[in-house]
């Protein structure tokens, strides 16, 4: 009771100080928002200057007058004769005008500066028409109606106008005959969609299709990245500290062996479906017959790709009984690891297999898919008419074409489509078999590392040896980590700053455990109590520790490597390399490695094989920061990249937004995974399921209504963003947009400006109502 | 055979769930946990399936010391170690069967479960035990198409795929209403009685536990206050338990 009212004396004392700090704390913050005023140039006089009110409205009336429609127009003259000097001999013509129209000038002679009437009366009703001056020799030039202060002149329904023009200063001499000319717009034939609305419904419907693209590419990898970058998922996975050495040593070994072992496996598979020539009969056989040779090829395509599927599944399902069976034997005496032995290199064996067997798959399928693209590309052309496959029709020309042509080349465009699909996914598996052969050889050496090696790693009491061998294990991971780290360093100035950052983390590690072995050592705590009952003020100076240390080793690091200069300079390390048991590593790197070797040897002494590490946190950490990096950089900047890479089209819009895409959905599919009920985790967990059973059955039903709704979302930010990314050439509806505002044709701009805000609402629209039932 | 060994768990904040907590539960024995919530039920019944990592002390069960064992290990063993909790948690928007065939797991390729695939026989298996709980009609509707006695009872056929030894239950029927307990409690006793599984059952009345109950363990800020029959259980016991204030409150 006592503390209770003394907190509250000191609450009501403490009152007015706070006022005044909420006070002063409004009103800096005032300032502050109105310097923000000063700083964006706000300056009310310039919307109010009448040359720019002028400008913007024009600007605006054409904008909001798009060039939607066409009519094809024919010019019709009426003309009247003029002579200078009144006084001249000359015969004034009379000219005769077609449509029993009559144009008049009065009066019909005189001199530059002199005003005359001109009336007209007959012509065509309401016809938009300008009037020239026309000289014996030389350029016509424009009159101006005096009355209206316009070149335009509209007649009115009987086709009467009277107006005022001022004869114009000319080089003339008496007598000449000049004559006035009103020349009327007529339209003729029928009302049709313009020109640049043709061209905009075209790169509409690319715009949406790149939107489409990115979206769907975006979706796999951002739902793999989005498991690593859930907090609730990543935080309890932790191992031991000798088990994530081995396994991390496992990987770096695994990838380089990976790469040199599997990659050929890979190329066995692509070189089977390369070799044999197997559709040949085809070309030969159904000649005059094009639609029949695709059709056969397209479903020969399809039935040996359905038999192949199933008879790999078959093969599979077959192993997978039989490692199932072999394990049902073994998984009955539950308890002593030691009876698990033969489990464990079963297993091990069994990894080898898979990865084989995947790689194996994996060329196949990629082979086939190049071989039957081909001969469907091949075999769709065929069904065009004669004349488009002679003419290499590029896509700007339009030639009229019969309906039943039309309908050839549609199909043709259907073959030749799915084919182009097929041989860009086979040709993708293709690239990246070798990166693939990598990382699977990586991940199983590291399993069977784990796997193998992880009971006698248990088995090793926490002593010396066990001090001596973690601080073998974490030099040599640290020197790998480092030498990548400083490999990426070598290719860019500001990934420089890779090699000390990892360093500092080592470094403030050494830190902590430094820290915690000198609480032991003054007997401050006892081993149990540290962590779980030690006062703030111990993990307080944990944390003030590990930012010194990890401070030194940055600095350390950041000199000795001379990131400095490069940083100033913008020059890259330089390449110079020095030799060591025969290898030439470069110097840079060396340097890198030495750092690791020693940080790594410190911590994996203090540490031991027994500590625990984070392995679920790190890489949480790890892939939000990759996702926050790559969501914050606009897609219009990676864009301006991409169109370096591949060039200006949509393709580059199309992986510009792409990437974008991965960040931000691999963002909000994470935060979705962190908002689910952890109650049927834990249920599935207590069944004996495995990681990945777990993720498969408590976390995937969850999450698969969020996932869509926000792939929605996601495809209609697409389709808004890639209506933009043509301003930096990647392609769409924006490439056209920006040239017609580049070239001051704001009507025909106007029209493409009209297309997107139609598409995008209608997308919303759509989105929207689709979310809504969803969930 | 279940012994606990000086059980001790400290969480993360600094909080004693169980301290120093010792008993042995011999086969086949039906075991009530009783206690104030937070008083360390749900804590102990997590150490012994390790979905909590006890801070020290050793869960020996049938001679294979739990605390000792690896990750894979772990998860061999927790195939006959069935668990029921409060909030059912199955996968609401899962169908009733596939929230049962989950029981199968550890048993399971986890390559079949990248394609959904169990055997045939999982699937008999699966029909059957949800037979057993009187719900097999139910099999193909979604799980929160049921109601809450019926999801525990799901719950219940999920823990049977296992083929478990010993029964893990967290408050089966704290969210259940008096006549749909009764219903769930006798499908556990029914498991205890005929097919002779270990139970451990954590209860918030006691009047369930008199009833079903060959054993009362009672935790009291994590540790054993008492430990014997219901029987033994008299008002002084039970305000030792439950506090001075505390009534006992009958479940029909």
């Amino acid at each position: 009771m006592a503390n209770e009212t003394n907190d509250n004396k000191s609450s009501r004392t403490a009152a007015p100080l706070k006022r005044l700090f909420v006070f002063l704390g409004v009103l800096i913050g005032f300032v502050i928002y109105a310097y923000g005023w000063t700083v964006t140039d706000v300056d009310l006089g310039k919307p109010q200057d009448p040359q720019r009110q002028e400008n913007v409205s024009n600007a605006l009336g054409e904008l909001l007058s798009p060039r939607l429609l066409e009519q094809e127009q024919e010019v019709e003259a009426i003309a009247a004769a003029f002579r200078f000097g009144c006084d001249a001999e000359t015969e004034i013509p009379v000219i005769e005008n077609e449509f029993g129209a009559t144009i008049t000038l009065e009066p019909n002679c005189g001199e530059e500066g002199d005003v005359l009437q001109v009336t007209i009366s007959g012509f065509q009703p309401l016809a938009n028409s300008r009037l020239r001056w026309v000289p014996p020799e030389g350029n016509s030039r424009p009159l101006e109606d005096l009355d209206t202060a316009r070149e335009e002149i509209t007649l009115n329904e009987n086709g009467d106008f009277v107006g005022h023009i001022t004869v114009p200063r000319l080089r003339a001499s008496d007598g000449d005959i000049h004559t006035v000319e009103l020349r009327a717009l007529l339209p003729t034939g029928p009302v049709m969609p313009s020109d640049i609305t043709g061209k905009v419904i075209q790169r509409m419907i690319e715009t949406i299709f790149m939107a489409l693209l990115a979206t769907s590419v975006a979706i796999p990898i951002a739902g793999v990245i989005s498991f690593f970058a859930a907090r609730n998922l990543m935080q309890p996975i932790s191992l031991l500290a000798g088990n994530m050495l081995v396994s991390f040593i496992g990987f770096a070994l695994g990838v380089v062996l990976g790469g040199v072992l599997l990659t050929p496996v890979g190329a066995l598979g692509l070189s089977i479906t390369e070799a044999p020539q197997l559709l040949n009969f085809l070309r030969s056989g159904f000649e005059g017959w094009p639609l029949v040779s695709a059709l056969l090829v397209l479903l020969l395509g399809a039935v040996v790709t359905v038999i192949f599927a199933f008879a790999l599944l078959f093969i599979f399902r077959r192993y997978i009984d039989f490692v199932a069976r072999f394990n049902a034997r073994r998984q009955l005496k539950v308890g002593a690891s030691s009876q698990l032995w033969g489990k464990k290199v079963f297993d091990s064996l069994n990894t080898v297999v898979m990865a084989l067997f995947v790689i194996l798959a994996l060329g196949l399928f990629a082979g086939w898919l190049v071989y039957v693209s081909n001969e469907l590309i091949f075999h769709g052309d065929l069904v065009r008419p004669e004349f488009v496959r002679a003419l290499d029709l590029s896509r700007e020309e339009v030639i009229p074409l019969a309906p039943g042509e039309w309908l050839q080349n549609a199909v043709a465009d259907g073959f030749v489509a799915v084919g182009t699909f097929l041989n860009i996914i086979g040709t993708l598996i293709k690239l990246v078999l070798p990166a693939i052969a990598g990382v699977i050889g990586g991940f199983v050496l590291a399993g069977i590392a784990g796997n193998l090696l992880s009971p006698i790693l248990r088995a090793i009491k926490a002593d010396l040896f066990s001090r001596l061998l973690g601080a073998v294990l974490a030099a040599i991971a640290a020197a790998i980590l480092m030498y990548v780290v400083a490999g990426m360093g070598l290719s860019a100035t500001l990934f420089g700053l890779f090699p000390p950052f990892v360093a500092a983390l080592l470094g403030g590690q050494v830190a902590v455990l430094l820290y915690n072995n000198g609480i032991y050592a003054f007997n401050l705590l006892s081993r149990d109590e540290l962590f779980v009952l030690e006062p703030a003020y111990i993990r307080y100076g944990r944390r003030v520790a590990f930012a010194l240390g990890a401070a030194v080793l940055f600095v350390m690091v950041f000199n000795q490597l001379n990131v400095t200069r490069s940083l100033v300079d913008g020059t890259l390390p330089s390449r110079d390399t020095v030799s060591f048991m025969g290898l030439d590593i470069i110097k840079y790197q060396w340097t890198a490695i030495l750092y690791g070797l020693g940080l790594g040897t410190i911590v994996g002494y203090l540490s031991g094989l027994h500590a625990s590490f984070p392995l679920g946190s790190a890489l949480y950490n790890v892939s939000r920061t990759v996702l926050n990096t790559i969501r914050s950089i606009e897609p219009l900047i990676m864009g301006l990249v991409f169109v370096v890479w591949v060039g200006i089209g949509p393709f580059a819009g199309v992986l510009a937004l792409t990437l974008h895409s991965i960040a931000a959905l691999g963002k909000l599919y994470s935060e979705q995974i962190e908002n689910i009920d952890p109650g049927p985790i834990e249920a599935i967990q207590s069944t004996g399921a495995n990681r990945l059973q777990t993720i498969i059955y408590a976390v995937v039903p969850q999450i698969i209504p969020p996932y869509i709704a926000f792939t929605m979302y996601r495809w209609d930010i697409n389709v808004r963003m890639s209506t933009i990314i043509g301003f930096v050439g990647g392609g769409g509806i924006g490439l056209l947009l920006n040239q017609q505002i580049n070239l001051l044709r704001y009507r025909d701009a106007g029209v493409a400006v009209l297309a997107i805000a139609v598409v995008v609402s209608i997308l919303d629209y759509v989105s929207a109502t689709l979310r809504e039932r969803l969930i | 055979m279940l012994i606990i060994e000086n059980l001790v768990k400290i969480y993360d904040n600094g909080f004693q769930a169980l301290d120093n907590v010792s008993f042995e539960v011999p086969d086949g024995q039906f075991v009530a946990l009783i206690g104030l919530s937070g008083s360390g039920k749900s804590t102990l019944l997590r150490c012994i399936n390790r979905l909590i990592e006890p801070t020290a002390g050793r869960i020996v069960w049938n001679g294979v010391d739990v605390t000792a064992l690896s990750d894979e290990e772990m998860r061999f063993l927790r195939r006959r170690i069935g668990m029921i909790f409060q909030q059912f948690n199955l996968v609401k928007r899962s169908k009733v069967i596939t929230n049962v065939l989950a029981g199968r797991l550890g048993y399971t390729s986890p390559i079949y479960s990248l394609f959904n695939h169990f055997s045939e026989e999982d699937h008999e298996r699966a029909l059957a035990n949800l037979e057993r709980v009187g719900i097999r009609d139910q099999a193909y509707k979604r799980a929160s198409e049921l109601s809450g006695g019926q999801q525990q009872r799901v719950a219940i056929a999920r823990a049977l795929m296992q083929d478990p030894e010993l029964m893990l239950a967290d408050e089966p029927v704290a969210s259940l209403d008096p006549a749909t307990s009764h219903g769930v409690m006798k499908y556990l006793e029914d498991l205890n009685k005929r097919d002779g599984l270990t139970v451990l059952c954590s209860l918030h009345f006691l009047s369930l536990a008199r009833t079903y109950a060959d054993r009362v363990i009672a935790l009291k800020d994590g540790r054993i206050a008492f430990d014997g029959t219901p029987e033994e259980i008299d008002n002084e016991r039970f305000k030792q338990i439950y506090g001075e204030d505390a009534v006992e409150v009958q479940i029909s």
